[in-house]
């Protein structure tokens, strides 16, 4: 019992201070980020990385273009910021976050563990609904059974047409024939397709920042949970390619 | 074959353990609610998920308790004629390996996240609309997790202290390293907020550390009590010295030369052996069974204990007896 209750006055006389000087620091910007304080962010440079994705991250002429491009920056202006692109492969742009040497990486990321190893993903700031949709004028099927549904050559959503019973079938140029296709719904409506119901896979679309930044978290999560209309632009970004 | 009476509590103290019972019922209520609401916040943070993994593992001691409690009313029988007593004892030992390993496990874990300088991530969540820092919210649950561990954790150890109950006694002080754990917590996750990454696995590393010593203390009685140490009451370090008074009994006797006992624990009570030296061999079996009656009936925490005649004076006399306590 004695050891119990020095253990207490021990663990929390430093721990109430503590509290105080936390308290007292951190006034009312809180949180604040580790590495790179949000007052250099503001007004300064921001280190984008970004690799090639469409319609997430097109690379263009005139420069980086896209959904995400966009968005970030929107959040640039807001900020009075001036955006650094750094151009690279996830795996590498991923690495460099892991070392603070950028801010954020886009790149139509999604949720998986490769991103949350090196990075603190955002929470998903939009789904991806993988749906299967038949050309204008062809009768919806009545179920997906024995199918034939046309995929893009690399997919992740083979594996899951084929429980619905669907034969998938890999196609370079998606769109071009007159059969049914899965892929996004904001795809599908690009390409006025009749969409049916059925929900064969979701992406949850991230951006990825260094992990411990906390306060520059909150801001692009802010930024992104009120940026409208996101599903409309991607179809009028497939639409215009 | 000779079988053992069901051991019954004089009343006062069932209704002590009846109260006890409701106690660990509440307890268990409670801890559940914890456990689920913490897991909703989890998010990045290692001095969350030391919390939330210590509030998993204090699920433990009141199932082994209220399971041990069930157990144990059924009456020895032909297969187990010593009765059911001590699976108190392996419920003991169950909370206190749990504790221990669980501890061992997390202080290796923090110091790791410290070693390589893990920056921990607390995001935002979105409630009602409004994207909030998610830190806050664990501190808010943080707090819920630690008012019911302060309150239970008090009325555990004076109930559990009445009727010698060791897996309560020991849950109890579980009880209050809980709200210290959350604590802990709460700073390391406010810490993080205002930008020491090393502030969430440093809490951590002390947690782990109150965790692994609550478990080791206990181990250590656990095994005590399956190598049939002498009995130590509850909230004691030292012995209990209930041989010693037991003895005086013996030798108050008239038809009592000398006498030594041993007893052991068998989950809250005791049970041992008398060795007695008769003046004379008149009515022996007679005096043997009241003499052991007779100390059965000395305290409430005594079960069983068997008086033999031992033919010589080899008795060695407790060395507490020579200056009692």
């Amino acid at each position: 019992m004695q050891s119990k209750d020095s253990f207490i006055t021990f663990v929390f006389r430093p721990s109430r201070l503590i509290i105080l000087a936390v308290l007292a620091l951190a006034g009312c910007r809180y949180p604040v980020n580790i590495e790179r304080p949000m007052a250099d962010m503001q007004g300064g440079e921001l280190n984008i990385g970004l690799s090639e994705n469409p319609p997430w991250v097109i690379n263009t002429d005139q420069g980086p273009a896209g959904l995400e491009v966009e968005i970030i920056q929107a959040l640039a202006e807001n900020m009075d910021a001036t955006i650094n692109w750094h151009w690279d492969s996830e795996g590498n742009l991923l690495a460099a976050l892991s070392h603070y040497q950028l801010d954020l990486v886009i790149g139509g990321l999604t949720q998986d563990s490769n991103v949350s190893a090196l990075a603190a993903p955002t929470k998903a700031y939009y789904k991806s609904r993988y749906l299967v949709g038949v050309p204008e004028g062809t009768p919806i099927p009545s179920n997906l059974e024995g199918v034939e549904v046309t995929v893009p050559v690399v997919n992740h959503i083979a594996r899951a047409l084929k429980k619905e019973g669907a034969i998938p079938r890999p196609t370079p140029d998606l769109g071009t024939q007159n059969e049914a296709v899965a892929n996004p719904s904001w795809w599908l409506h690009a390409h006025n397709y009749q969409i049916g119901d059925w929900e064969i896979a979701t992406d949850q679309h991230v951006m990825a920042l260094p992990k411990g930044e906390n306060a520059w978290m909150l801001a692009v999560q802010r930024h992104l949970n009120s940026y409208p209309d996101i599903e409309q632009r991607l179809q009028r970004l497939e639409a215009g390619r | 074959m000779k079988i053992r009476k069901l051991y019954h509590l004089p009343p006062d103290k069932q209704q002590d353990l009846n109260y006890l019972i409701r106690l660990e019922w509440w307890n268990l209520a409670f801890r559940i609610s914890i456990v689920s609401v913490l897991a909703l916040v989890l998010g990045n943070s290692q001095a969350m998920k030391v919390a939330w993994l210590e509030d998993m593992l204090s699920l433990i001691p009141p199932i082994a308790f209220l399971l041990a409690v069930r157990f144990r009313k059924r009456p020895p029988n032909e297969t187990y004629p010593y009765g059911y007593q001590r699976a108190t004892i392996i419920a003991f030992l169950c909370t206190a390996t749990a504790l221990s390993a669980m501890g061992l496990f997390l202080l290796g874990d923090s110091l790791l996240k410290l070693v390589h300088q893990e920056h921990p991530s607390i995001g935002a969540i979105t409630l009602f609309g409004e994207t909030i820092w998610m830190g806050w919210v664990m501190v808010g649950v943080l707090i819920y997790s630690v008012i019911p561990p302060v309150i239970i954790g008090r009325l555990q150890t004076k109930a559990a202290a009445k009727v010698h109950e060791k897996t309560v006694f020991a849950d109890g002080k579980m009880s209050k390293a809980d709200w210290m754990t959350g604590m802990a917590a709460i700073v390391g996750v406010l810490g993080v907020g205002a930008g020491f990454w090393w502030a969430d696995a440093a809490a951590a590393a002390i947690i782990a550390l109150d965790v692994t010593k609550d478990g080791i203390t206990n181990l250590k009685e656990a095994v005590g009590d399956l190598l049939d140490r002498r009995p130590h009451f509850t909230s004691r370090e030292k012995p209990e010295y209930m041989e010693e008074a037991l003895e005086a009994e013996l030798r108050a006797m008239p038809w009592v030369a000398a006498a030594s006992v041993r007893l052991r624990e068998e989950g809250p009570i005791f049970s041992g052996e008398a060795f007695v030296t008769p003046h004379s061999n008149d009515d022996l079996a007679r005096h043997l069974k009241e003499a052991s009656q007779h100390l059965n009936n000395y305290d409430w925490r005594i079960y069983e204990v068997v008086v033999t005649a031992w033919p010589n004076e080899e008795h060695i006399p407790s060395p507490a007896n020579a200056t009692p306590p």
